[in-house]
């Protein structure tokens, strides 16, 4: 194999590589449905990618009974229901609910309540929409803007994949 | 060389005139060098800087970058640039062939921007900081082929650093505790054991081995030293440990030249792996503990026997240098380990000193006489 032909090959591979990239990432940009969610912010910083807004949204924390069998870092499916301009978590299932729209996430950890009298524990789950990257002004401007909450505007596809698009 | 060269003149195998011509060689040879070497260093730098520039360039989301509305042209014209990055590489490296080193660093430069790609995406699509891990995946799977197809050895060294970040934002890998380390060391060394690798780039292979080493044996000695009962998670460990003990007994069995080296080497692998295999084991913590000490110390002797016997059978100093600090540092373990309680500490700190010392004067003496040994062969 000469020279030419292994640098084809390179060039090649990493258009392949982009094309698979850009297209997981983008299918949900064109065949998602658009949905708002009410949203808080926490802090900014990521080492690789620059400034960016990590958000935190009303349904990263769902109340569950004691006695449901959740696990760490499995997958759980989020069935949402209209609540005026918002949606709001109405579920939470381990296999992916029929009827309403859902999100998809996984429970990156358990709070567990040991008091007698609650029967609850708290699940706070990822669902990939928790970073919104931006300009390092407008990352500081965005996260003054939504000291007392806010409202992301989301892309959600029919398997439950989402991203976001931006915070109002 | 001059030494050399006089002592040629002395006893007689060579003239004046023929010593002049020898002396004005080396020294053309010496300034060529030189020149080189500021030149790739000069070139590296470049690069790097280049490269650094153009990933906090993305990472600070640029003015420029404002420009291409769509994200399609941020991608495009990102993907542009590395390809002409590389198209231009290839160029100076084989076309032209009088820039070939400026040729090389172009081709290193296009690895570290298309690493600014992925980056790229991973922001425009506002992946979470958990796909740290994806990308960098997806960086050292890019180039891969060009470390391999090429055969460049920088190249080949970036693919390792992007492996151990990749390997280390595996989201929730330090569950496996220890585990990770020793299956990430086990990875890197069984990988360089493929045949196919060992037999073509034999120069990958030392870089792929030595990182390996050294986090298996400070795994293990860490296991050893610092905690006696493991506490591996047990229904994850148990996978991957026999799975690297499958990959160490491929690799044997697809190996059709097997030297002295190789079958050592799968022998501490397959060892490892089952050391990982009985610790990921539902057994009392008790029998748990007795594998820890039984097993550890037997795999890091392996390990540093392993090293001085084929350091010294080489003629190679650098695994006997590194044969050296791992005797000294498993010494002192042990000694603080067995001694710290039972001697008084004055006496123990001062004998464990002596010993010590001792020890590092017999373990220099034994690599200068191995240095000695190769100048006298030169």
């Amino acid at each position: 194999m000469n020279n030419k032909t292994k640098t084809l090959i390179i060039l090649g591979f990493w258009l392949v590589l982009a094309f698979i990239f850009v297209a997981a990432n983008e299918k949900v940009f064109l065949f998602g449905e658009e949905i708002r969610l009410k949203v808080k912010p926490v802090d900014p910083r990521d080492l690789l990618r620059g400034q960016y807004v990590a958000l935190k949204y009303d349904i990263s924390e769902i109340q569950v009974k004691k006695s449901e069998d959740f696990e760490r870092g499995k997958t759980v499916y989020v069935s949402l229901k209209e609540d005026g301009k918002t949606c709001t978590a109405q579920g939470i299932h381990k296999i992916k609910p029929s009827g309403n729209p859902y999100i998809k996430g996984k429970i990156d950890f358990i709070k567990h309540n040991y008091r007698q009298n609650v029967d609850y524990k708290t699940l706070s789950i990822e669902y990939g929409i928790e970073n919104l990257f931006t300009k390092e002004k407008e990352a500081k401007n965005i996260e003054k803007r939504l000291q007392n909450g806010g409202i992301a505007v989301i892309k959600l596809d029919k398997s439950g994949n989402a991203k976001v698009l931006r915070v109002e | 060389m001059e030494k050399h060269v006089k002592n040629w003149i002395e006893k007689g195998y060579i003239d004046e005139k023929q010593a002049g011509i020898i002396l004005a060689d080396i020294k053309q040879e010496k300034e060529k060098s030189a020149r080189l070497a500021i030149n790739i260093t000069l070139y590296t730098i470049g690069a790097i800087l280049i490269g650094i520039g153009v990933i906090s360039f993305i990472a600070a989301n640029d003015w420029i970058l404002r420009l291409f509305y769509s994200r399609f042209a941020k991608i495009s014209a990102a993907l542009i640039v590395t390809f002409g990055c590389f198209a231009l590489g290839y160029r100076f490296s084989f076309v032209k062939a009088e820039y070939k080193r400026l040729g090389s660093v172009l081709i290193f430069l296009s690895t570290l921007l298309i690493g600014g790609v992925w980056a790229l995406i991973g922001q425009i699509y506002n992946l979470p900081s958990e796909s740290n891990c994806e990308i960098f995946f997806l960086w050292l799977l890019s180039i891969l082929p060009v470390a391999f197809l090429f055969n460049k050895k920088s190249i080949n060294n970036l693919s390792i650093m992007l492996f151990i970040a990749a390997y280390f934002n595996i989201p929730n890998i330090y569950d496996l505790e220890y585990l990770a380390f020793i299956v990430f060391g086990l990875i890197l060394y069984n990988f360089a054991n493929i045949p196919a690798i060992r037999r073509n780039f034999g120069d990958f292979t030392p870089t792929y081995k030595a990182v390996s080493t050294v986090v298996l044996y400070f795994t293990i000695l860490i296991m050893f030293c610092i905690f006696e009962n493991m506490n591996i998670l047990r229904s994850l460990g148990i996978v991957l440990p026999l799975a690297m003990l499958a990959f160490a007994l491929l690799n044997f069995t697809a190996e059709k030249v097997k030297d002295s080296v190789f079958n050592v080497e799968t022998l501490i692998l397959a060892g490892i792996s089952i050391y990982g295999i009985l610790s990921s084991l539902d057994i009392s913590t008790d029998t748990l503990a007795i594998i820890n000490v039984i097993g550890s110390n037997i795999l890091l002797a392996s390990i540093i026997m392993a090293h001085y016997h084929f350091g010294y059978k080489a003629q190679n100093t650098g695994l006997v240098t590194r044969a050296n600090y791992f005797t000294l540092i498993y010494i002192s373990v042990l000694y603080f380990k067995i001694s710290y309680h039972l001697l008084d500490k004055a006496l123990f700190f001062f004998l464990g000193g002596v010993i010590l010392l001792s020890l590092g004067i017999y373990l220099e003496k034994q690599k200068r006489s191995l240095k000695g040994g190769q100048n006298n062969e030169q």
